[in-house]
C-alpha cells in the first residue's frame, strides 16, 4: 500500500473505530479501495461541472471580504 | 402461442384462465415441475411454495368456478417475488445469514398488491446479499443462455427464473440497475418504475433515495400488466407519489410512428462489445423502420454519474445497516460487508457533493426528455460475463442504468439481440417521470416486430 494508501487506511481504520466497528486488515484494505475509487469518481464528476457542482436551490455563499478586520468591542 | 405453459405470456395464461382451457392448477404445477428440475443448476430460487402454491391454485380454481369469473387479469397466475421483498408466513432471508429465520408478519405492499389481484406466491428468488454483495449461502444464480455465465444482480433469481421457464411472472427492486441488469444478462423485459410509482413500504432497503420496486416478466405487455397492479399511492410510504394510475395496457398497440427518441452522444454508445453494438445499432434502425425519428441529445454528465451514485448508495445502507454491522459483522458475507462498511467513511461533505452532482445530471435528462419522448441506450456495454468473475470481483454493471435511480426516471430493458455466443442483449428505453406508458408503447411495438423474447434457453441440451 502506498503512503498516501496507508494515510487514508489508517484514518478509515480511525473512523470504524470511532463509530464502534473494527476491522481486520483485508477487510480496510478492501474498503480503501472502493473508497479512493469513488473519491475518484466524485473528482472527475466535480471536473466535469466546472470546478463544483451548483447548490441546488441556487444559493452560493458571498465571498468573504478581502480584509478581515478583528471584531470590535461593544460599548 | 407457447404451448408450453410455463413459458406462457401472462396475457395467453389469462385468455386460456377465461376458455377454461387450462386453470389455475395446471399453471403452477407446470411451473413447479421445471423449478423441480431446474433450480438446482440455476439457483432461482431461495425458497420455493410448493404446496401453499398449489393450494392456493386449487383456491382459485375454485373461486373462479363458483363466480364463473376472474378477479381481474392477473387472478389465478403464479408469481415470485425477490427474497427483498417482505412475505407474510414465508421467509425473507434477503440472501444474508443476518436473515436466515426471518418470517414476516405482513407482505410488502407490493406483494399484497398482486396478492388481492389474485395473484399466487410461488417462491422468494434469489438475489445477492442485501441486494448488493455476497452469495454465500443459496449459490450464485446463474445465467440459463450459458450456465457458466452469471445471471446478473442483483434481481438474478427473478430474471433466470423467467427466462427458463421457472416463473411466468415476477418482482424485483432496482437501486442502480438490479431489475434491468439481469433483465438484460437474462434476455427477458425489466422495468424501473418512476420514483414513488410503487411503494418501497415492505421493501428491505438498501438505499432510500435509489431504490425502487418494479416488474419483470417475459413481454412488455405482461409488465404493463403486473405495474397496473404495483402502482398507486400507498400512505405508508412516505415517498409514495399520489401520480393518477392509468391503464398501463391501454395504448400499447398505438405504435411509435412520430415518436421521437433520443440517441445520447455522450457516454452511453462508447466502448460497447462489438455484438452490443451492433445489435443496438440494428435496434435503432428497427425503431425507425417502425416510424421513429432518431435526435442526438446531449448529456455531458453522464459518464460522471456511476460514482457519485456509489457515494449516495452506500451512505445510505451503512445508515441502515450501522447497528447490525457493531454486532453482528460477521454475519454479513465479506463482499456485503466490506461495500456496506465504505459507506461509513465518507465525509457529510461528499454526500452533499454527490447530490448536487445528481441534481446537475437529473436537470441534463430532464432537458433533454424535454426534447425527445424517450431516450434510447444499451443496458450494459457487454453481455453476461463468468461467475467467476462475479465472484472474483465483478464489473461495475451499473454503467447504464444508475443514471435513472440517480434522477427518478422510468427505465425498461427489452431484448434486442444475441451476440455470437448466444447471450442476450438488452436495450434500454428511459423517459418522463410517470410515463411508464409510453416506454410500454415504444417497447411493445419494437417487440411485434421483433423474434428475440421468443427465444428459449436450451437447458435441456445442457442437463444432458
Amino acid at each position: 500500500m502506498s503512503a498516501v494508501g496507508q494515510g487514508l487506511a489508517d484514518q478509515l481504520r480511525a473512523e470504524l473505530a470511532r463509530q464502534g466497528i473494527a476491522v481486520d486488515d483485508d477487510d480496510l484494505a478492501a474498503v480503501v479501495k472502493i473508497v479512493e475509487a469513488s473519491r475518484a469518481g466524485l473528482e472527475r464528476a466535480r471536473s466535469a461541472v466546472g470546478g463544483g457542482p451548483p447548490v441546488p436551490h441556487g444559493f452560493v455563499p458571498p465571498a468573504p471580504p478581502a480584509t478581515v478586520r478583528a471584531p470590535r468591542a461593544g460599548r | 402461442m407457447d404451448r408450453d405453459l410455463a413459458y406462457c405470456s401472462l396475457v395467453d395464461l389469462g385468455r386460456l384462465l377465461d376458455e377454461r382451457q387450462v386453470s389455475p392448477v395446471d399453471i403452477v404445477r407446470a411451473v413447479l415441475d421445471r423449478v423441480d428440475r431446474y433450480n438446482d443448476r440455476l439457483a432461482s430460487y431461495i425458497t420455493v411454495c410448493g404446496d401453499a402454491a398449489l393450494a392456493e391454485a386449487r383456491a382459485a380454481e375454485q373461486e373462479i368456478g363458483r363466480t364463473r369469473r376472474r378477479r381481474g387479469r392477473l387472478h389465478g397466475l403464479p408469481i415470485a417475488h425477490k427474497d427483498v421483498s417482505l412475505t407474510r408466513g414465508v421467509r425473507t432471508t434477503a440472501h444474508s445469514r443476518c436473515l436466515l429465520e426471518y418470517v414476516p408478519d405482513r407482505d410488502a405492499a407490493h406483494v399484497r398488491r398482486l396478492s388481492e389481484a389474485g395473484m399466487i406466491l410461488l417462491g422468494k428468488t434469489n438475489t445477492t446479499e442485501f441486494a448488493c454483495g455476497t452469495m454465500d449461502l443459496f449459490g450464485v444464480h446463474r445465467n440459463p443462455w450459458d450456465l457458466g455465465r452469471y445471471a446478473g444482480g442483483s434481481s438474478g433469481g427473478s430474471a433466470n427464473a423467467l427466462a427458463a421457464g421457472l416463473a411466468v411472472a415476477a418482482t424485483g427492486s432496482d437501486t442502480g440497475g438490479s431489475i434491468r441488469v439481469p433483465a438484460s444478462f437474462c434476455g427477458i423485459v425489466g422495468l424501473k418504475p418512476t420514483y414513488g410509482r410503487v411503494s418501497r413500504n415492505g421493501l428491505l432497503p438498501l438505499s432510500w433515495s435509489m431504490d425502487h420496486v418494479g416488474p419483470m416478466a417475459r413481454t412488455v405487455a405482461d409488465c404493463a400488466l403486473l405495474l397496473n397492479a404495483m402502482a398507486g399511492h400507498d400512505p405508508d410510504d412516505p415517498t409514495s407519489a399520489r401520480a393518477a394510475v392509468p391503464d398501463f395496457t391501454d395504448g400499447l398497440e398505438a405504435g411509435i410512428r412520430g415518436t421521437v427518441l433520443g440517441v445520447p452522444r455522450q457516454h452511453f454508445y462508447e466502448g460497447l462489445d462489438p455484438d452490443v453494438d451492433a445489435a443496438l445499432r440494428g435496434a435503432l434502425r428497427q425503431l425507425e423502420s417502425l416510424g421513429a425519428r432518431l435526435e442526438p441529445v446531449d448529456l455531458p454528465l453522464a459518464p460522471h454519474v456511476v460514482g457519485p451514485g456509489g457515494i449516495l448508495i452506500m451512505a445510505e445502507a451503512y445508515g441502515l445497516h450501522a447497528a447490525d454491522l457493531r454486532q453482528r459483522a460477521a454475519d454479513y458475507g465479506t463482499r456485503t460487508r466490506r461495500r456496506i462498511l465504505s459507506g461509513a467513511c465518507y465525509t457529510s461533505a461528499e454526500y452533499e457533493e454527490a447530490v448536487r452532482i445528481r441534481v446537475a445530471w437529473t436537470r441534463q435528462i430532464v432537458a433533454a426528455l424535454e426534447q425527445v419522448d424517450a431516450v434510447v441506450t444499451p443496458t450494459l456495454p457487454h453481455p453476461a460475463f463468468p461467475v467467476e468473475t462475479q465472484l472474483a470481483g465483478p464489473p461495475d454493471t451499473s454503467w447504464g442504468t444508475r443514471h435513472f435511480n440517480m434522477s427518478g426516471h422510468p427505465a425498461l430493458t427489452v431484448p434486442c439481440g444475441f451476440t455470437a455466443a448466444g447471450l442476450p442483449v438488452g436495450m434500454q428505453l428511459a423517459g418522463r417521470y410517470f410515463d411508464e406508458a409510453s416506454l410500454f408503447r415504444i417497447a411493445h411495438a419494437y417487440e411485434l416486430a421483433t423474434s428475440w423474447h421468443t427465444r428459449r434457453p436450451a437447458l435441456e441440451a445442457a442437463a444432458a
